[in-house]
């Protein structure tokens, strides 16, 4: 049974349309980003979760009551900003107590309340700073103790991160999985970082111009995204464009060369252009063609070489015109025989059971 | 930055003369009364005259009232007008300076006008004044206000605040006026030291404020009005210090419920 329900929501300003008929649920303890690029509509969404914006159409359904109607204060949802939104003529103790007090939660408990949070975010030595005395990283910490301290029955978060920098953001990330977690709150998580939402998240809606264009796991996104634009915007893919020689022996033209392929969509049929989507990382290297022939291969031009730490990224240019592979080998990969430089050739393999979907 | 720091030490001291020689002139002259007088005895006149103290009194009650009529008035509707309306806000601003290009004896004529038709206790003369007081602080009120919610994220803060599930009223109390407190002063001593000076609206009106008891005290005797000078500027750096003792209590106290 869904916990949060987002039904048929929709909202616009003036001529934009900022969320376009958007529907999902969430079960209790879910975590759930709203993934897309700015100005995708995930904050108007958030908002309209939340109550500070109002639906044109579409209801918000929390726990099998309709609170579409109800405002921002009698909603008891946790909102963390991204500009932390801190009051700064508070401490951190008393940011955190905030929403205790406008509860009448009686003192006592609510002493009790702000310590166990604030220790929650590893903060509680810092219990009497005000904001403008903490990192930015901090400051974070006491806006997710000051959501979470009344208990609330959803988490919405816009982009808590974006302001911080690389490694703070993946400490703090870990941790606000860890305490959704162990508090098995109901979250909504805004991000225009993919690497973030695969690595925190149950399920992920991916946003395009006010749309959901996917829902599903990361892995789901990730291996089997539904459209060209989740296919671009989550990791990196290569997308080949080829003509179908053969439907029934799976036979595609890309430039002068031949790729064959285990399965075409069912719309096509020869001479149609189609789109092959393959993950740099699923491209293995040779440094010359081999007999067996049960992958695909594919000499390669190397135009570019990243040094990406532990692996290397290449870009290359297909010989025979089709096109530029992007390509990603762990660095320590067994010796090619061919040096991983500009303007060496290689042999790029990859698999024939690979993703293939009509040219729109 | 030594450079620079040289180069504003020397607009500082610049500007602290500017405002201090006039001050001790001011001073020097009070004190120059004739032979065989205590050198405070200007000071001492005024100090024991009825008038002063009426004036004072009245341009006092004035100052509070019209202070009381920005907070009341201005910092709601500036407020709203961050939050909901921000294209309304260049023609609040217009309306809020609107006081600095009506000359005074309009202004003056236009209440009497609207004013002596009258509906009772709003029509008292008392009323006039305190509504003319109101209308001429706007803009000092309004600047400061602005100013104060310029440097504040009115938006965020509000929507953290309804999402923690406070009331408006505890929006503005515990939220909105905290955080522009500062500026509220400044409000508050511009409107002080406005009123407590003013003479032209009060004059025409008929009243003795302050003001006018300033200005009658010149053409009177000279060092009486340089004495004077002196107690209105102490005065109203009192006045602002008691506000900011006042003030500090009542807002920054954030124990308690509502
Ligand atoms: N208050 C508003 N008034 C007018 N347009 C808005 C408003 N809020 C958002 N929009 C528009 O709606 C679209 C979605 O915005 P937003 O939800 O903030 O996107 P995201 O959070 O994904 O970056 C954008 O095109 C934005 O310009
Ligand atoms: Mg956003």
């Amino acid at each position: 049974m869904a916990f949060l329900e987002i039904d048929q929501v929709r909202r616009q300003f003036a001529t934009q349309v900022a969320v376009d008929n958007i529907s999902f649920t969430a079960d209790k303890g879910e975590f759930i980003s709203l993934l897309g690029p700015s100005g995708s509509g995930k904050t108007t969404l958030l908002r309209i979760v939340a109550g500070f914006e109002r639906p044109d159409a579409g209801r918000i359904v929390v726990d099998g009551e309709d609170v579409t109607e109800v405002p921002p204060q009698r909603r008891n949802m946790g909102m963390v900003f991204q500009s932390y939104a801190l009051f700064p003529n508070m401490t951190a103790a008393n940011n955190v107590a905030f929403g205790l007090r406008t509860r009448g939660v009686p003192r006592a408990q609510i002493e009790a309340r702000v310590r166990e949070l604030l220790a929650m975010v590893g903060l509680d030595s810092k219990a009497d700073r005000y904001p403008h005395q903490l990192s930015g990283g901090e400051q974070q910490r006491v806006a997710l103790a000051r959501a979470l301290a009344p208990n609330p029955r959803v988490l919405l978060l816009d982009e808590p991160l974006s302001a911080l920098d690389a490694l703070i953001r993946v400490n703090l990330r870990a941790e606000i999985r860890r305490i959704q977690q162990a508090l098995g709150i109901t979250t909504l998580y805004v991000t225009h970082d993919q690497e973030e939402a695969l690595a925190i998240s149950d399920r992920i809606v991916v946003f395009n111009r006010g749309r959901a264009e996917q829902i599903g796991t990361p892995e789901d996104i990730y291996d089997r995204p539904s459209s060209a634009f989740v296919s671009s915007f989550v990791g990196t893919m290569n997308r080949l464009t080829c003509r179908v020689l053969s439907r029934e022996r799976g036979v595609l033209a890309l430039g002068s060369e031949e790729i064959r392929v285990e399965a075409l969509p069912s719309a096509v049929s020869d001479g149609d252009l189609v789109e092959l989507w393959i993950r740099p990382e699923r491209i293995r290297l040779a440094g010359a063609p081999e007999a067996d022939a049960g992958d695909n291969q594919l000499a390669v031009v190397i135009e570019q070489v990243m040094f990406l730490g532990a692996r290397l990224g290449l870009k290359t240019a297909i010989k025979g015109g089709g096109g530029t592979l992007t390509i990603d080998v762990a660095r320590d990969a067994e010796d090619l025989g061919v040096p991983l430089k500009a303007g060496e050739t290689v042999i790029a393999r990859f698999s024939q059971s690979i993703a293939v979907t009509p040219k729109s | 930055m030594k450079r620079v720091s040289l180069g504003s030490v020397f607009v500082g001291i610049l500007a602290l003369l500017y405002f201090v020689v006039p001050l001790i002139a001011t001073a020097q002259f009070s004190f120059q009364v004739g032979s065989g007088q205590p050198f405070w005895a200007a000071y001492a006149s005024i100090l024991r005259s009825a008038q002063f103290w009426q004036s004072l009194r009245l341009s006092l009650g004035m100052a509070l009232a019209a202070v009381a009529i920005g907070l009341i008035v201005v910092v709601p509707a500036a407020y709203w007008a961050y939050l909901r309306a921000p294209r309304l806000k260049p023609w609040i601003e217009f309306v809020s300076i609107l006081p600095f290009v009506v000359p005074p004896i309009v202004l003056v004529l236009g209440l009497v006008r609207l004013y002596a038709t009258g509906f009772g206790p709003l029509s008292s003369r008392v009323t006039l004044l305190m509504g003319a007081y109101g209308v001429v602080s706007l803009p000092y009120m309004f600047r400061s206000v602005d100013t104060g919610l310029r440097s504040m994220n009115v938006k965020g803060l509000t929507e953290a605040a309804l999402g923690l599930g406070a009331s408006w009223v505890r929006v503005m109390f515990r939220i909105v006026l905290p955080n522009i407190r500062q500026s509220l002063l400044g409000g508050a001593f511009l409107t002080f030291a406005l009123i407590m000076g003013e003479y032209a609206i009060s004059s025409m009106l008929g009243f003795n404020t302050f003001g006018v008891y300033m200005l009658l005290t010149g053409q009177t005797e000279a060092q009486g009005a340089a004495a004077l000078s002196i107690i209105a500027f102490i005065l109203v750096w009192i006045f602002v210090a008691i506000m900011q003792w006042v003030s500090r209590d009542a807002l920054t106290t954030v124990g308690g419920s509502r």
